[in-house]
This record gives C-alpha cells, sequence and structure tokens, in this order.
C-alpha cells in the first residue's frame, strides 16, 4: 500500500506539472487535470460495467 | 496529498455504508494494492449486496455524510447493471475524490462480497473488506482491458500462496473466462506448465 500511496502521490505531480507545462498556469493545469480525469473515467466506468455484466461462456473456455 | 484524499475518501464511504448495514467489499486500485499489486488510481470503488428498495436509503447515508451524486438520479442502469457513483472532498483536499458503488447483480458478485476478508489500509484507517485474490483476478477478467489482464496477471503472481486455485479455476470456466485466465496464468508463471499451486 505504501507503494500505492507514493504512486498516487508522485503520479498526480507528474500530471500536474505536465499540464502546467502546456496549459501555462495553476488554475489551467488544474482544469486539464480535471478533464484528463473525466475522459479516463468513461472508460473506467464500462470496464465496471463490463465487469459487473460478464459474458457467456464460449467453447474455447471449456464449456 | 491525493493518496490520503483517496483513502478518506474510502473511509468515509465505507462508515457511511455500514449505517445502512450494507454487505461490502473493496474492489479495482485499492484492491490490487491490498493485495500486493500497486497502480495508479484514484477513485474507491464497493461492490455491495443490497436489495433495490434500499437504494435511496444508501444515497441518502451517503449524501448526509457529504457525498455528492455525479448522475441524477443517482442510480443509473447501464446495459443492465447498476452503478452509483459520487464525488467526495476531504477536508483540505483541493479536488474531489471519485466513490462508486456498485451493485453486485449475479451470484459469482454477491458471492465475491459475502467472502470478503478484512484487511487494514494505511493512514490509521480501520480493517476494510476486500474481495479475495481468486475474486480480484475474476473481476479483473471480466473488466477485460488490458490494463485489468495485466492486473489480473500480477495479483496471481504475487499471491500465489494465498489463492484457492480450485475456486479461481471453476469461476473462469462458469464465467466463460478460461482462455483469459489461460493466457494470464501463462504470463505470471511463464513457462510452468502446471497450475500454479497444488491443488
Amino acid at each position: 500500500m505504501r507503494l500505492w500511496a507514493r504512486m498516487v502521490d508522485e503520479g498526480d505531480e507528474f500530471l500536474l506539472a505536465g499540464f502546467r507545462e502546456r496549459c501555462g498556469s495553476d488554475a489551467a493545469a488544474q482544469q486539464a487535470f480535471l478533464t484528463w480525469l473525466a475522459r479516463r473515467d468513461v472508460e473506467g466506468t464500462a470496464a465496471k460495467i463490463r465487469m459487473l455484466k460478464g459474458r457467456s461462456p464460449r467453447p474455447s473456455d471449456g464449456q | 496529498m491525493a493518496s490520503e484524499g483517496v483513502l478518506a475518501t474510502l473511509q468515509a464511504g465505507w462508515q457511511a455504508l455500514g449505517t445502512c448495514g450494507v454487505e461490502r467489499a473493496v474492489i479495482g486500485g485499492l484492491a490490487l494494492s491490498a493485495w500486493n499489486h500497486a497502480r495508479y488510481t484514484r477513485d474507491a470503488d464497493v461492490l455491495i449486496a443490497i436489495d433495490r428498495g434500499r437504494i435511496d436509503e444508501l444515497v441518502q447515508s451517503l449524501t448526509a455524510a457529504g457525498f455528492h451524486p455525479r448522475h441524477q438520479p443517482p442510480l443509473r442502469w447501464i446495459d443492465g447493471q447498476g452503478i452509483i457513483q459520487f464525488l467526495f472532498q476531504p477536508d483540505g483536499a483541493l479536488m474531489p475524490f471519485q466513490f462508486d458503488v456498485l451493485l453486485a447483480g449475479s451470484d459469482f458478485h454477491r458471492e465475491a462480497v459475502a467472502r470478503a476478508v478484512d484487511r487494514r489500509l494505511p493512514g490509521g484507517m480501520l480493517p476494510v473488506r476486500v474481495v479475495q485474490p481468486d475474486d480480484l483476478i475474476v473481476i479483473k477478467l471480466l473488466a477485460g482491458r488490458i490494463i485489468d489482464l495485466a492486473d489480473a496477471a500480477m495479483v496471481l503472481r504475487e499471491n500465489r500462496d494465498a489463492i484457492d486455485v480450485s475456486r479461481l479455476e471453476r469461476s473462469v470456466v462458469e464465467l466463460g473466462l478460461a482462455a483469459d485466465y489461460e493466457r494470464i496464468r501463462q504470463e505470471a508463471f511463464p513457462g510452468e506448465a502446471e497450475p500454479p499451486v497444488s491443488r
């Protein structure tokens, strides 16, 4: 878990530094970060729904 | 720090769900971390087993604890699956964190919640229940992205002595995941022809 905490904290700093370089100001970088998170969330939500829904076994799955 | 925010969000959400007596288990990136595989994730995901008639009570409990539903109505049904997504901003945090509540709809998901185990997360948190590593592998195989398959392989590799392989292999066949499981097993244990743990 400690490794995870470091990864999240340093990942955030890394991403924000990149957005700051691209956008110029802290406020714009934060907004760009939120937009990036929202885009990532769309993909994540779809994966969560797939996870809940499951799928039917196929012949290659041994049934 | 973002990690403290994620953990504070999980703790507050976990307690709010507890006031409703909801059976629940942590899944997602925090569960990966609890089973020795860390990757970047900023949200907290909880799988719950609940009667649909109690959803309003659940939403009220989380709202009272400072959580804001991301959608109205809060419960969304997508492809027949229920999900409630919240934002929570812990004290001192610059940005909110996401807390997703996923409704267990299948026997496998309900059983995964029921057999979850206590794990203590850092930051002085109370123990939370986390799905067992074999169930987490199945969950990741069901999610199905390349990153999920990589996660599944890592959980298998990092927890080989803790995994109930018989149950895992039964689940992957029943859920149509045997081909994907074999792929990640080979990734986790390259060159091993036999199953990773003796049965």
